[in-house]
């Protein structure tokens, strides 16, 4: 129903406002919907779509990233032959905290039959790794990223979710596509980047940003809040309700004792 | 829908009942052993994807709760000895103070975590070999022959016994120098900081063996020293670190306040001797486990920094 509205409100729009919608050779638009995701006391993930046209014979790609941090990781290597430790760290630098990209099912069979073709469109985690520095030796570097994909794909915080975008054809030379981007559980509050591409003969013609604003609302932003900026009062108070639960298990246990 | 909750500090959210079980299971053997169940909390915590720093933080805050209601539940039953309790407890403190330090030193020395992952296994490996035998043989002689035990002066017994400022411990039932807890109270001090525990695993088998007091007063006055120290530890933590969740404690807290109470109840329908062996097994089983984990590959080679 929302879909069919904002259809109608789309052309109408066109219609009466004379955006240049029904042709958009070289160009991209595209909505996000929601434009901002609350965490609240019950968030579990959410989805987020993104919407709108692109010309008929282009492919789209959505990109979602997080802000780009240092992370330091703890390497793992073996002592004496035999022991597996925790040996020396290593910083990647400027890694997004999040890197979600949605492809059509036609691009993700390229993707797994062509992978080189793939990773020339520069999407793929192979060409975030061009981008990245450690502070490893060379030799190292290529070890450390793969590994580093691991953990942030076993988060869920890194991943190619493939054939979540469908296209519905519309108008001449034009055609709507909508992407379905899963947001992990694991989220964290911050300014994310949603970039999407269109995609023609290997390259990108055309591309458009939006913002997604992520913040927390209700009971964990208040927890965070006291936590963050109250510490010591926070950490009293935590020990206060935690001895008082104690204590009221103990209380209600002897009542059920006194009762026998 | 409702059965997950979001965390706050942790930044990820979790199914509620999984979590109110592990509460229940962790605060049933707090009750029962007089441990605070944190060396094998923070574990699973970490395993269902709670970064390791919040994952140790939290839990002591949640076994502030569960040493609460254990030590209520074993006061009740007349096993907590407040004088042997306090003495030990001064005496952490001073050893966690001194410990804390020692890891800075060995940090700077660059091999912290081989030295913190050998004594681990080391300590349980001994303390929990040495209770299995030991119990294992006090069933057995029970068995043989039901003759009352000699009281027989060992040569500790006598060194102990010369020490100053002998007092009365009338809860358990013992005389003893006060520098004995004090002493063997910094001892457990220094290992749980450098373990980064609590220590109630380490704690029982030096009541029960150097200290020689009952087991269930042990019990009882373990969860007792517990209390204070994981109150400690749970404000220094949000105060420095901001690691404590508040909502992640909050749910194990109320399955392990349950568990705690059962747990008292059970341990005191337990003989002695089989409590002991069931704590060794446990212990042991930590011991093998974490072994593994040292033997066998990663499945990913790298991990985020903090915790252990």
């Amino acid at each position: 129903m929302l879909k069919k509205t904002a259809v109608f409100l789309a052309l109408f729009f066109c219609f009466f406002v004379g955006w240049p919608f029904s042709s958009p050779a070289g160009g991209i638009k595209a909505r996000l919907i929601p434009e901002a995701v609350d965490i609240g006391t019950f968030f579990n993930g959410t989805k987020v779509y993104v919407s709108g046209d692109v010309s008929r014979d282009s492919e789209v790609v959505v990109r979602l990233s997080g802000m780009r941090q240092d992370v330091t990781l703890k390497k793992k290597g073996k002592v004496l032959g035999l022991l597996w430790m925790n040996l020396g760290s290593v910083t990647i630098h400027d890694v997004p905290s999040m890197y979600l990209v949605s492809i059509s099912k036609d691009l993700a069979a390229i993707a797994k039959t062509q992978p080189n073709k793939w990773e020339e469109l520069g999407f793929g985690f192979a060409a975030l790794e061009k981008e990245i520095n450690t502070n490893s030796a060379p030799a190292e570097r290529e070890a450390i990223f793969k590994e580093f994909l691991k953990l942030k794909k076993s988060e869920g915080l890194y991943a190619l979710e493939t054939g979540s975008i469908s296209y519905t054809e519309e108008n001449s030379g034009g055609k709507s596509f909508e992407a379905v981007l899963e947001i992990p559980p694991r989220l964290t509050p911050g300014k994310y980047l949603v970039e999407t591409f269109a995609v023609k003969d290997g390259s990108v013609t055309a591309s458009t940003t939006a913002e997604l604003q992520v913040k927390q609302v209700g009971f964990p932003a208040f927890v965070s809040s006291l936590a963050f900026k109250h510490g010591a009062l926070y950490g009293l108070l935590a020990t206060i309700i935690a001895i008082v639960a104690g204590l009221l298990m103990g209380v209600i246990f002897k009542g059920e004792k006194g009762a026998h | 829908m409702f059965w997950h909750l979001y965390l706050p500090i942790a930044g990820s959210s979790i199914n509620i009942l999984l979590i109110f079980f592990l509460g229940i299971l962790v605060g049933l053997l707090s009750g029962i052993f007089g441990v605070g169940g944190g060396f094998l909390m923070t574990p699973l915590l970490i395993m269902i994807g709670i970064p390791p720093t919040v994952a140790a933080a939290s839990d002591s805050n949640q076994i502030v709760g569960a040493s609460t209601s254990g030590t209520l539940a074993h006061y009740r039953l007349g096993n907590v000895d407040f004088k042997m309790g306090l003495l030990l407890l001064i005496g952490g403190v001073a050893g966690g103070t001194v410990g804390v330090q020692i890891i800075k030193i060995l940090r700077e020395l660059g091999n912290a975590d081989f030295l913190i992952n050998i004594t681990y296994v080391l300590m349980l490996g001994f303390v929990g070999t040495y209770m299995f035998l030991e119990s294992l043989q006090a069933i057995r002689k029970k068995k043989a022959a039901q003759e009352p035990p000699v009281a027989k002066e060992s040569r500790y017994a006598r060194l102990v016994g010369k020490l100053p400022w002998q007092t009365n411990f009338d809860t358990s039932g013992i005389r003893l120098s006060v520098l004995m807890p004090l002493g063997l109270g910094v001892f457990v001090g220094i290992l749980a900081a450098i373990m980064g525990v609590g220590g109630g695993f380490i704690m029982v088998p030096v009541m029960v063996y150097l200290l020689r007091m009952p087991m269930h007063v042990v019990v009882g006055t373990s969860l007792f020293q517990i209390l204070f120290t994981c109150v400690n530890v749970t404000i220094m933590q949000a105060h420095s670190n901001h690691t404590v969740d508040f909502v992640l404690a909050l749910i194990l807290l109320l399955g392990s306040t349950l568990g705690a109470q059962f747990g008292a109840k059970i341990s005191k329908r337990l003989g002695g001797e089989q409590l002991k062996i069931l704590l060794a097994s446990i212990v042991l089983l930590v011991m093998v486990k974490m072994l593994l984990s040292l033997l066998l590959t990663p499945d990913i080679m790298v991990a985020y920094k903090g915790g252990h």
